[in-house]
Formats: structure tokens, C-alpha cells, sequence
């Protein structure tokens, strides 16, 4: 009866991040992702938009109205809505037809408290699902990019995500050594808004910022140094204003997060065994993650640490196909998922 | 046919490079770098890595490397499917040898479930199968009285789904049968002839019964007979004996309602 129960199913995996939620259904592939913003009302608390919808009220909401994202660096900052959210999702991406409850992978960063895990787990059931279980981030990216993780040797992943950035050493189907940093995408555009409200004394909105991260944003000095128009509130007249940015002060506001990225890689080389690192200086390091697409961020690692670097394919998706790999073979990935009663 | 280690080594000649220098300037191994060049990629631990390092050698000597990347995937797509499916199926078999124990019980469920959904499907298919009889039943029949009495009639509402006349054309004895619903329409042939018959807006015959053959159908509230040789069939209205309803060859339609 089990087994007829998991054949009607639809279970998904879910890459639960701070910027953009994926979901991954058994069979199908990634069948949504959508920013993880909920708008809700707020003298009632109902919930009006979920998604993409939501991200559009972003900073254009009247007073009775706010949407948040109810995840911050990788974690769940706000329960209720996550659940929510959550349960949006998970009735999106099913079949309406369908009335078994889908078992369901969520993947979480790797340096997150039990309570944390256990605030995961907790919304998932209640969202609707019949069973949940936890796959630490770089694990289910690694799986994702197709590594071979259950080999004895060592691979290295680096997944830089909106909110965190996981940089992990995985053999045999475990991690042996990670380190989780609170720095991602959203550090690099609050690092780009900082930058030019201290330079030019212009505010300018985190839509803005990520539009010149994504065109113009570089790890390295560019080549071709273009520049780009931004458009942002003067805080000296308050007035709007047009101002044009170039790409190398864009590079010198991101050698902060970058550094830390940076960082993060070689402290985690520092305290990987000998063995696994000659696997690793053999091999390369994989990124992952939308962060890895920052132009120039793979030749700055491997300058940094004399190693190739890979960026693999369809990085932005990584984290969700590797849960929904996780759940194709639930059985043999049972030791890679954290398990719910372990935490019990 | 082009490959793309062919392609790196003629560019890193042309550039007079070596082995060595390439292996300095991307930290990829030399043994790597000739193995993909050879195009002899089992070397290489990984596609995920292999991708890679094609891609940062083409990078490396100024070529476009993900052109180089689609290359290689056109290649192995065109090579015979064991290899080319090698390296995608690698993890799952690496998995399924490292940890030998569980492989039994994970293959079992798959094989229980394709005839355990046959089965669901089955039961589903019946169970709907009972409720819109039911359903028919008790929206054509509203008193319990009569539905009692109409036990027969599901007879009439399974035809149209199951698509077989055969079954339902009894031979109708010549007495009108049982009244159980307000028309009844016997037909006997005197020739062979084609006839389609609706019953309540639902097709529930249709064929050439041969000459000789008595058929007898019942509704609810209106019977359709199309006859394709009208003058081979006489039809007998809830018990009376009707007029020819044209000549031989004729195409004819013709309706019943409740006689009342």
C-alpha cells in the first residue's frame, strides 16, 4: 500500500532560498520558480499575492499593504508566512487532481541551527506535506551539477545563493568540511547601493542594484570598462537623477562580498584532509549558484587558489535539481538527507 | 568528424604551445589535457569535470569554450548510446555499488507499482463506472417504486459506453415485453439493413441486422431510428404495429416520443 502511495504521489524538491524559490517535481523537472516574496494585508494579515506577483509590490505598496520575504540569509526569518509561501508552492506545482499528499525534499543551508531545521521541517508538513526531509544545500548542489558524490574522492562545491554562500569539500556521499557565509547576491547589490550612496550621495533601490550587478558587475577589473545609467533619488535635493556608473567601481564595490567569498573557499581548503585536497587541486572546484555567474568570479578563484574552477550548467538551478535527483532515489540518498527523527 | 580535442590541439600548435605550458598557465593536469585531446574522456574523472576542463582550455587558448562544450555533447549524442549515456548514468551506478544492501529494497517498489496503479485505475474506472449508473438510475426513475421495477433497465445506459451492440440485440419474443419505460420500440427486418438508433440523446445502436432479425429497444424520453433501407424493417410501437416508413433503398428518420 506504501509502495502505491509513492507511485501516485508527486513528490518535489524544493530549493527554499532567500531570493528565488524552485521547485522540482519527480518526472517533470523544475516546474516553478518564482521569488520567495509574499505581499499580505496588513490589518487582517491575509495574504494577497505569492511569487512573482508579489515581487512586483516590492517598494510600491500603500501603507496597509507589505511584502516581505520571509526568509533571510538562507533560513526561515518568519514562520507563518513562510508556510504560506510554501503551501502556495507546493498547490502550484501539483496536480489539482492529485489528492496524496507528496513527500518532500527541501533543501537548507549547511551551517543552520537544529531550530532552524526543525522551523523548516515543521512548515513544510503543515504547508501539506506528507512527509519532509532536509538535504544540506551543498550536498543537493553538487548532486545537481552531476558530481560524483558518492565516489571516495573529494569534490569541492562552492554555491554562492541570494543569502548565503556554501562552500563545501563532499566524498563519499558526505560533507567532510563546509563553512556557510551570510554573503550572496544580496550582499553584492546592498554592497552596490552603499557604494553609490557614499560616492555620489544617490539612493538608488535593490532592483536597480541587482540590474547593474547582473550587466555590469565583475570580480576582476574589466577589460572593457563600459558603464551603464542608473536612476536613484539625490540625498542632498531630493530629487530623482541620472547618473552613469562604470564597471570598474562597480568591481571595487564588490571586492567586499568577494572577498569574504574568497575567504570562505580557502578557510574551508585550510581544514580539508591532504587526501581529499590533492583530489580537489586535481579536479577543480565547482560553482553553483546564481553568484557564480558574476563575470570574472571563477578566474579570481582560480588565480586565489591555483585551481581550476568550473561553472557548472544551469548553475541557477543546481540547488533544486540535485533535491529532486535526491528524491528519484530517496532510498539510497536516505544517509545524504538529514533525517527528521535524528532531530526529534 | 570534428572533435573538440582535434580543435585544441591544432589551436595550441598553431600557438606553439606545449603540454606543459597549457598545464602551468589553467593548473589542469597534463594528463587531462592530453586525454581530452586524444578524445579519450573515461580518463577524466566525471563529465562535470570534463565539461570544465574543455571549457577552461578553450577559454584558456582565446577559443569560445562552451562553443566547444555543445561540440563535445553533439559528439557524444552522435557516438553509440553506451558511451554517450556512461557518464550521465556514472552516479547512480557508483551509488547503487557503494552501498549494495539497499539496492534490493528500492528496486521493489518500482515494480510494484506499475500493476499496483494498473489495479487503481481499474478500481477507479469500476467505481465511476457504478456511480454514473447510479446517478442515470436515479435521475431517470425518481420514485423507489419504479426503480425497483427497472432493475432491466441498465441495460438501455450501458450500451452507449460500452460500445458493443452485439450483446444487448436480444431476440425480442413477439409480445411487447415488459413495460418498464414509456417507449418501446421492436423492430423486425425483412432485409438486410443499416439502422442506428438514439435513445434519450445517446447512441446506443448501431449495425446492419440481417433479414429475419427482431431487435427491441427501449427510452425514456425519445427514440430516434435511422433506417438505411426503410422498407425492410417493421417496427412495432410500444406494442402496435406500424406503417412501412418508406420504400425500398429509402434513407428515413424517424422519432418516438412517449406515447401520453
Amino acid at each position: 500500500m506504501v509502495s502505491l502511495f509513492n507511485s501516485f504521489s508527486r513528490d518535489m524538491g524544493i530549493d527554499l532560498g532567500t531570493a528565488n524559490t524552485l521547485v522540482h517535481v519527480k518526472g517533470k523537472g523544475i516546474v516553478l520558480r518564482e521569488p520567495s516574496v509574499v505581499a499580505i494585508q496588513r490589518d487582517t494579515g491575509e495574504i494577497l499575492a505569492v511569487g512573482e506577483e508579489a515581487k512586483q509590490m516590492i517598494g510600491r505598496t500603500p501603507g496597509n499593504i507589505v511584502a516581505i520575504r520571509p526568509l533571510k540569509d538562507g533560513v526561515i526569518a518568519d514562520f507563518d508566512i513562510t508556510q504560506a509561501m510554501l503551501k502556495y508552492f507546493i498547490r502550484k506545482s501539483m496536480d489539482s487532481k492529485s489528492f496524496i499528499r507528496p513527500r518532500v525534499v527541501v533543501g537548507v543551508p549547511s551551517g543552520v541551527t537544529e531550530v532552524e531545521k526543525r522551523a523548516v521541517i515543521d512548515a513544510t508538513i503543515q504547508a501539506g506535506a506528507r512527509e519532509a526531509y532536509l538535504i544540506e544545500e551543498p550536498m543537493a548542489a553538487a548532486i545537481g551539477a552531476g558530481l560524483p558524490v558518492h565516489e571516495p574522492t573529494g569534490n569541492m562545491v562552492v554555491d554562492i545563493g541570494g543569502g548565503t554562500t556554501e562552500v563545501a569539500v563532499i566524498s563519499l556521499g558526505g560533507i567532510v568540511t563546509s563553512r556557510s557565509i551570510r554573503v550572496g547576491g544580496d550582499e553584492m547589490d546592498e554592497a552596490i547601493i552603499q557604494y553609490i550612496k557614499r560616492t555620489y550621495n544617490l539612493m538608488i533601490g535593490e532592483r536597480t542594484a541587482e540590474e547593474v550587478k547582473v550587466s555590469i558587475g565583475s570580480a576582476i577589473p574589466p577589460k572593457v570598462d563600459e558603464s551603464m545609467d542608473v536612476r536613484g533619488r539625490d540625498l542632498v535635493t531630493g530629487l530623482p537623477k541620472t547618473l552613469t556608473i562604470k564597471a570598474h567601481e562597480v568591481q571595487r564595490a564588490l571586492s567586499e562580498p568577494v572577498a569574504g567569498i574568497l575567504e570562505a573557499v580557502k578557510i574551508t581548503l585550510e581544514k580539508t584532509p591532504p587526501e581529499l585536497s590533492a583530489d580537489i587541486m586535481d579536479r577543480g572546484i565547482v560553482m553553483t549558484g546564481g553568484g557564480s555567474l558574476l563575470r570574472g568570479l571563477d578566474e579570481l578563484l582560480f588565480k586565489e587558489t591555483g585551481m581550476p574552477v568550473h561553472i557548472s550548467e544551469d548553475a541557477l538551478s543546481c540547488v533544486a535539481i540535485g533535491t529532486g535527483k535526491a528524491l528519484e532515489s530517496l532510498d539510497l540518498l536516505k544517509r545524504v538527507l538529514m533525517s527528521p527523527k535524528k532531530m526529534g | 568528424m570534428q572533435t573538440p580535442g582535434k580543435i585544441l590541439r591544432d589551436e595550441r600548435e598553431k600557438k606553439g604551445l606545449s603540454i606543459k605550458d597549457v598545464e602551468q598557465a589553467t593548473s589542469i593536469r597534463s594528463l587531462y589535457l592530453t586525454a581530452i585531446e586524444e578524445g579519450n574522456y573515461r580518463v577524466v574523472p566525471g563529465e562535470v569535470y570534463l565539461k570544465g576542463f574543455i571549457r577552461n582550455y578553450g577559454n584558456f587558448l582565446g577559443l569560445d569554450g562552451q562553443q566547444l562544450v555543445d561540440l563535445y555533447r553533439q559528439n557524444q549524442a552522435g557516438t553509440s548510446p553506451a558511451l554517450a549515456s556512461q557518464p550521465s548514468a556514472e552516479p547512480k551506478i557508483t551509488a547503487a555499488a557503494t552501498s549494495a544492501p539497499p539496492s534490493p529494497e528500492t528496486k521493489e517498489p518500482r515494480k510494484i507499482a506499475g500493476p499496483s496503479s494498473i489495479w487503481l485505475v481499474a478500481v477507479l474506472v469500476i467505481t465511476a463506472a457504478a456511480g454514473a449508473y447510479w446517478w442515470y438510475a436515479s435521475s431517470a426513475q425518481p420514485t423507489p417504486e419504479q426503480a425497483k421495477n427497472a432493475k432491466p433497465a441498465p441495460i438501455a445506459p450501458a450500451q452507449p459506453q460500452s460500445q458493443q451492440p452485439a450483446p444487448q440485440t436480444q431476440v425480442a419474443p413477439p409480445a411487447p415485453p415488459v413495460q418498464t419505460k414509456p417507449i418501446v420500440i421492436t423492430a423486425k427486418f425483412t432485409d438486410d439493413c443499416w439502422v442506428l438508433v438514439t435513445a434519450d440523446g445517446k447512441q446506443i445502436f448501431e449495425g446492419i441486422p440481417k433479414a429475419g432479425d427482431a431487435l427491441t429497444w427501449e427510452a425514456q424520453q425519445n427514440i430516434t431510428l435511422k433506417l438505411g433501407n426503410a422498407a425492410a424493417a417493421d417496427i412495432i410501437y410500444n406494442g402496435q404495429p406500424q406503417a412501412k416508413l418508406g420504400g425500398k433503398g429509402e434513407v428515413v428518420e424517424k422519432s418516438y416520443l412517449p406515447k401520453r
